[in-house]
């Protein structure tokens, strides 16, 4: 494709993007005074005190949960922070308090490994910003003491290497001043190339084209290979290869291998081969071209070389993902584009999803005991992680529903099956307690109903709506009582139980509750998770802390990315729990314009795709997988490649949408 | 028999006796360790410098080769480590002891050099293997002899190590040739099956499939992006521009490479990456820059391009049993870059074109390289010379390589080609090669050299005497440009000795190798004339080529290791460029590796004596040199010589001619 005038909106939007980004990275650099392209907000090291952390109730001080305020009942009152940060030396300490109800003077101790306290400073506290010098000493925790009956609110308690020097009323002077420059250096390029020059700079650069004719040639030559398997047994073969591929997925991320450099490699080209063989045996020999020219190819083609280039300069901790992408599953996606019956590739896929769910199933039910007040965690060592598979799954039942409602007669045993697996699947989900599963489950399901308004509704469709709703209400039934039963004790009676290294276990109530009195705390459920949420009216609570670390991924942004995850406030290295922060801290902030682009392309073409004509039931495959995509990635971590069944799911339907008829390319 | 097929056939013997050696490795070793075959543990071998000097009451005697003990409790120490370890087997070969046995004791001193135990041993004549205390830890051990006072004693080697050591020359041997017997005939059989099943089921092995189905994608892709990219630089420009240009990115290239290796990039994790990314920039450029005509698939089913082939491919495959720091870089970047560069090479009208431009920018570079160290690399005074390099066996490898670009040059020029500037450009060039050849004291170099002298000699006679109405003309030219070329030699020679100094633009590089003939007495007596002048400088001594070579070949594995092999406690690299590669890749890579020394050798032999087409020396030599280097020295400089990036570029030239054979 010719990108033509007409997707001049696109392109506004992608140099806007691209000037947001340089100019917060030109104004953060500026503020902390250093040109550091590995750390653009250099200002030395910084740890926060998170605010569940003064919120916890210690000697006369009383935290307000109605006016926000930390209430000291008698004429002392202290709370004790431990500082779980690697790092022990700070020279500053920053306590920025709001609402003084008297004048109060406060004496913060700070103490060595063994708690005894190394040496004091005392100060009165003042409305706003306080600052206190540190020793040079390791400081492992220090005691806030308050003298005298007060009532204040903490805005910010943080330790910091470096004084700050700036405010960040600033920030959005120097940001509005450097995206100006940036608009005004743009509209002096335009003005001094034609449009047509430019457009023809453009379209010189066909890099699609080439490496579409490059795969091309790939799967020619392997067409002599395709000759082994007879056409009857392609389908079971590419099933086959989908199941393996989702296993590795999963063991990847259960038996820790991502983290160790050879098995990961193995399993990421072992993953590449699957690919490969799919679409060796998938491809049209006869048919080599496919119409790549869109925004979505383009975006896709160029993450993935930001990628190798930061792969190239940082040596990452999860590697390869360009070269997978670019080497395995853009012969792939090519392979699908050419297939006469693309949808017989995607059927293939779910079926493979759904053998892996009732494989999970068979798992959970003879391996992996529900525990009392304990979140649910199934295959995986955590709940959310179970959670992000089962929605994932939940996919392949629901478009299994849609293709069939509107038959004349359907399969008995695949019905049951598949409502059973629906009524199951949210039972699990239930258990699992988890939050953003459960809205991207919603999503789902809301995304499903609406593609069955438009439809007309013959008397089948009505028929078969009545048979789902009754025999789900029996699934429900089964499931949740003699099939939670059996989840709760065959594994015991079996002693077949088997718990994973590095199990997460997260009671259902408070979430600071120990594990052992798990069984005694009150069951909350996921509604009762998200009122206690929506109820404490703070950020820091209702994402679960997650603020404190996307504040931390912000901080620590730079030009070509970090190798791991970044340590955040106990001092772990802990994902973004954000997969476009996750995308820019691992591979540079430059890589969310192309991972923008591909998620709006991504439900864009998926809800594009529905309406086509041409295609069958199945195409809603491709908007659900998006939505599940981008709702788990809003607070979970979607983009650390080969780790979710969600993430392969959403680059596996990217191949469906590539390639788009040429008249709605141009539209872009 | 055909030679591909004799080829194939020496492939398979040699398979045999990789396999075979690995198995009676293994069988020393005592478990099936994959990891290192022989299962060796911790082994330190005391320096035969170390030997042979003294202590108080052991004194050395030059003459003799041995030790007169001067007391009746006479020890010597030596440290086989940094930090304290455990040992448990010490070996102590002596070769000549005056009054057998001799009684003595073993010391062991810990960390802060306490003796912690003392153990009597006996010594005699041959081998002797003392157990030791494997529970104390210990940094020095001394070997006290008791009662000898006057006596004379000759150790050869002293070895201490965690684990007992099973190998000798002739058990290892018969192990060998029995292993051998039972590798061979499980061959036969395996030979034998195959073809009755292949019999039984017609057509062919999935596994050359795939193969050729890698080596046609390969050439698609390169042909895709070569095109697109190639109309681009090298489509615009006319021929002449395309060989100027390509004559500048050469001499850029063999510049950088010699910067970075002497800049220690070479050696560091972070610079190394950036180092290759420039060549094989360079490299991709002058590939598209060389682009003619639309470019076609060659054929690659040669036993040249399938060495190549899987060559990088066995490389790049260790990686995935391996953690490997900088080892797998070469495989990447030759399979890719390489591979565009050879593809590109093979695709132009007159391959020899491109050949003369590689070699005119090695002579560039090569006097740019020599008026830099006349003006910056002085010649310290009992020191071999380093030249631009940072050893002087690297500088050897380029002299060697340049002496042989200038000779065939010159037997262009014999040949009737070019006037009095070529001769006098050659003879110089030549001169002044043969002169850094001569500086640097390598050896194996001179060696090389003389070697391919010799072989020239009858070549350049038959050369003459087909010429032989000119020969007048020729050795008058010769004679003028030889006197031309003393002349110079003697300019670089009194330059690199005085200049630097003079000038005060003497640059010593960072951690460069410094290296002595003066050794004992003789380097004690230099030292005492010019004080401090020998710091940092090793002693060259052949006999520790023995003990680096046993080292390395200690630690021989499937798939190799990371980093290098500490020999006499610090790392030393192994100066062989087999042993080198087995080492960093597996024992399995030697099959390509040599299968493709092999063939460039035949195919440069071919490509001098063939009838038709250009004959040209260099790829004669180059074939003849770099196999010969590979013997004692450490001639796989990845990125980093002139030596290596012409071997292996020179496929470009000789999988053409393979093509136009097939």
């Amino acid at each position: 494709m010719v990108v033509t005038e007409k997707n001049n909106s696109l392109k506004i939007v992608v140099c806007l993007m691209v000037g947001v980004i340089f100019s917060g990275m030109v104004s953060v650099m500026y503020l902390s005074g250093s040109v550091n392209l590995h750390k653009f907000y250099d200002v030395g090291a910084i740890y926060d005190i998170i605010s569940s952390e003064y919120e916890k109730t210690a000697e006369n001080w009383q935290y307000n949960y109605s006016t926000k305020r930390i209430e000291i009942s008698a004429e002392t009152g202290s709370h004790p922070f431990q500082i779980r940060s690697k790092q022990k030396h700070w020279n500053y300490l920053y306590l920025e308090v709001r609402d003084l109800s008297v004048p109060i003077h406060c004496q913060a101790q700070f103490c060595d490994s063994g708690g005894n306290v190394l040496y004091m400073i005392d100060c009165d506290l003042q409305e706003g910003r306080n600052v206190l010098s540190l020793q040079e000493d390791g400081i492992y925790s220090f005691n806030l003491v308050v003298q005298g009956p007060s009532s204040f609110h903490i805005k910010r308690l943080q330790f910091r290497e470096q004084a700050q020097t700036f405010g960040w009323g600033e920030a959005l002077m120097v940001f509005s001043i450097m995206f100006g420059c940036w608009v005004f250096v743009l509209l002096f390029v335009l003005f001094l190339f034609r449009r047509e020059e430019m457009n023809m700079i453009w379209r010189r650069h066909g890099w699609i084209e080439k490496l579409q004719e490059a795969y091309s040639c790939f799967l020619g030559n392997a067409a002599g290979l395709r000759r082994i398997i007879s056409s009857q047994k392609i389908p079971y073969v590419r099933r086959g290869l989908f199941f393996i591929s989702l296993l590795i997925i999963y063991l990847m991320f259960v038996t820790g291998w991502r983290w160790q450099a050879l098995p990961q490699r193995r399993l990421v080209l072992l993953l590449g081969v699957c690919m490969l063989l799919v679409a060796i045996i998938s491809g049209n020999p006869k048919r080599r071209e496919v119409n790549w020219k869109n925004p979505l190819m383009y975006a896709w083609f160029a993450l993935w070389v930001l990628c190798i280039i930061s792969e190239f300069v940082v040596e990452k901790r999860i590697q390869n993902v360009g070269i997978f992408m670019l080497g395995c599953m853009g012969p792939f996606y090519l392979a699908w584009g050419t297939m006469k019956k693309p949808d017989y590739l995607l059927k293939d896929f779910l079926i493979a999803m759904r053998w892996t769910y009732w494989a999970a199933c068979f798992f959970c039910l003879f391996f992996r005991p529900a525990v009392v007040g304990i979140r649910y965690m199934g295959i995986y060592q955590n709940p959310n992680s179970f959670a992000g598979y089962l929605v994932t799954v939940n996919i392949a039942f629901l478009i299994w529903l849609d293709e069939n409602l509107n038959k004349e007669k359907l399969k008995l045993g695949a019905f049951c099956q598949n409502v059973l697996a629906l009524a199951s699947l949210c039972g699990f989900l239930l258990l699992t307690e988890s939050i953003t599963s459960f809205v991207v489950y919603i999503a789902e399901w809301v995304v499903f109903v609406w593609k069955q308004f438009p439809n007309e509704k013959p008397h089948n469709y009505q028929r078969n709506i009545r048979a789902f709703a009754l025999a789900f209400i029996a699934a429900i039934a089964i499931t949740w009582i003699p099939g939670k039963l059996c989840l709760d004790h065959v594994p015991d009676m079996l002693k077949t139980k088997i718990t994973f290294e590095g199990d997460a276990y997260v009671t259902q109530g408070n979430p600071l509750a120990m594990v052992v009195n798990a069984a005694k705390e009150p069951k909350s459920g996921v509604a009762g998770r998200v009122l206690s949420k929506v109820r404490s009216g703070d950020w820091d609570s209702l994402f679960s802390s997650r603020t404190e670390i996307w504040k931390e991924y912000f901080r620590q942004m730079n030009l070509f990315g970090h190798a791991n995850y970044l340590e955040c406030f106990d001092g772990k290295a802990t994902h973004a729990h954000n997969a476009l922060l996750q995308m820019m801290s691992y591979y540079g902030v430059f890589t969310a314009v192309p991972y923008l682009v591909i998620l709006y392309y991504s439900v864009k073409y998926g809800i594009l795709a529905i309406f086509n004509r041409k295609r069958s039931g199945i195409s809603l495959f491709f908007l659900m997988a998006a939505v599940n995509y981008i709702i788990q990635g809003l607070a979970e971590d979607m983009a650390t490649p080969f780790f979710y069944i969600s993430w392969l799911t959403f680059f596996i339907a990217l191949g469906g949408i590539a390639h788009q008829p040429v008249d709605r390319s141009v539209r872009g | 028999m055909g030679k591909r097929r004799k080829l194939y056939i020496f492939l398979f013997l040699f398979a045999g006796a990789l396999v075979s050696v690995m198995l009676v490795m293994m069988r020393l070793g005592g478990s099936v360790n994959f990891q290192e075959f022989i299962s060796a543990g911790r082994v330190y071998d005391v320096e035969p410098a170390r030997l042979r000097m003294g202590s108080e009451n052991w004194l050395y005697e030059r003459e003799n080769g041995g030790h007169r003990l001067l007391s009746d409790k006479a020890m010597i120490r030596y440290r086989p480590s940094d930090t304290v370890q455990t040992w448990s087997f010490l070996y102590i070969t002596v070769r000549e002891l005056s009054k057998e046995p001799v009684n003595g004791i073993l010391r062991y001193y810990d960390g802060e050099n306490v003796k912690i135990l003392e153990q009597p041993i006996t010594l005699t004549q041959g081998r002797n293997m003392i157990q030791m205390d494997s529970t104390l830890p210990i940094r020095i051990f001394g070997i006290v002899i008791l009662d000898a006072e006057g006596e004379f004693i000759s150790i050869s080697d002293i070895q201490i190590r965690t684990t007992p050591s099973w190998f000798t020359v002739p058990h290892f041997l018969e192990l060998f040739v029995v292993a051998l017997a039972g590798v061979y005939a499980l061959f036969a059989v395996f030979l034998v099956i195959g073809r009755v099943l292949r019999a039984k089921f017609p057509g062919r092995g999935y596994g050359l499939r795939i193969i050729r189905l890698l080596l046609e994608t390969m050439q698609d892709v390169i042909k895709v992006f070569g095109d697109f990219l190639g109309k681009q630089m090298g489509g615009k420009l006319y021929p002449y521009q395309r060989e100027s240009v390509r004559k500048f990115l050469f001499s850029v290239l063999f510049v950088w490479m010699m910067v970075g290796n002497a800049a220690g990039w070479l050696g560091s994790r972070q610079m190394y990456r950036y180092h290759v990314l420039v060549c094989v920039l360079l490299l991709l450029f002058i590939s598209f820059v060389s682009w003619e005509k639309p470019l076609r698939n060659m054929c690659w089913c040669g036993p040249l391009m399938k060495s190549w082939f899987l060559l990088w491919l066995a490389i790049i495959l260790c990686d995935l049993f391996m953690v490997r720091e900088l080892e797998s870089v070469v495989g990447y970047t030759m399979l890719l870059a390489g591979s565009v560069f050879v593809y590109f090479w093979q695709n132009m009208e007159k391959p020899g074109r491109m050949l003369h431009d590689l070699l005119e920018a090695l002579e560039i570079t090569f006097f740019l390289g020599v008026g830099f160290c006349m003006v910056f690399r002085g010649k310290l005074p009992a020191v071999d010379y380093n030249g631009i390099f940072r050893s002087s066996e690297q500088l050897a490898m380029y002299a060697v390589l340049m002496a042989v670009v200038f000779l065939a040059e010159l037997d262009r020029v014999i040949g009737g080609r070019g006037g009095f500037v070529s001769y006098v450009k050659n003879i110089t060039g030549g001169a002044i090669s043969l002169f850094l050849l001569l500086r640097s004291g390598h050896l194996p170099g001179i060696v090389i050299f003389l070697l391919l002298g010799v072989l020239y000699i009858p070549l350049l006679a038959r050369k003459l005497y087909k010429k032989a109405e000119k020969w007048r003309a020729v050795f008058l030219n010769v004679m003028m440009a030889a006197i031309f070329a003393y002349a110079c030699t003697c300019l670089v020679f009194v330059s690199t000795k005085y200049f630097p100094q003079l000038l005060g633009m003497d640059v010593e590089y960072e951690g460069e190798l410094l290296v002595t003939r003066l050794e004992g007495e003789q380097r004690e007596l230099y030292l005492m004339q010019f004080p401090h002048s020998l710091e940092g400088v090793r002693t060259k001594e052949s006999a520790k080529l023995p003990i680096i070579w046993r080292t390395y070949a200690r630690r021989l594995n499937l798939f190799g290791h990371s980093g290098g092999q500490e020999v006499f406690r610090r790392e030393i690299a192994p100066y062989n460029g087999y042993l080198g590669m087995a080492y960093r890749h597996g024992i399995f890579v030697l099959l390509p590796y040599v299968a493709f020394q092999i063939i460039v050798a035949a195919y440069g032999f071919t490509c001098y004596f063939r009838k038709k087409g250009r004959k040209n020396i260099y790829l004669l030599f180059l074939g003849i040199m770099y196999p010969c280097f590979c013997l004692c020295a450490n001639v796989e400089i990845s990125w980093g010589h002139p030596l290596w990036l012409c071997y292996y570029l020179s496929v470009g030239y000789l999988g053409r001619m393979e093509t136009e054979k097939n």
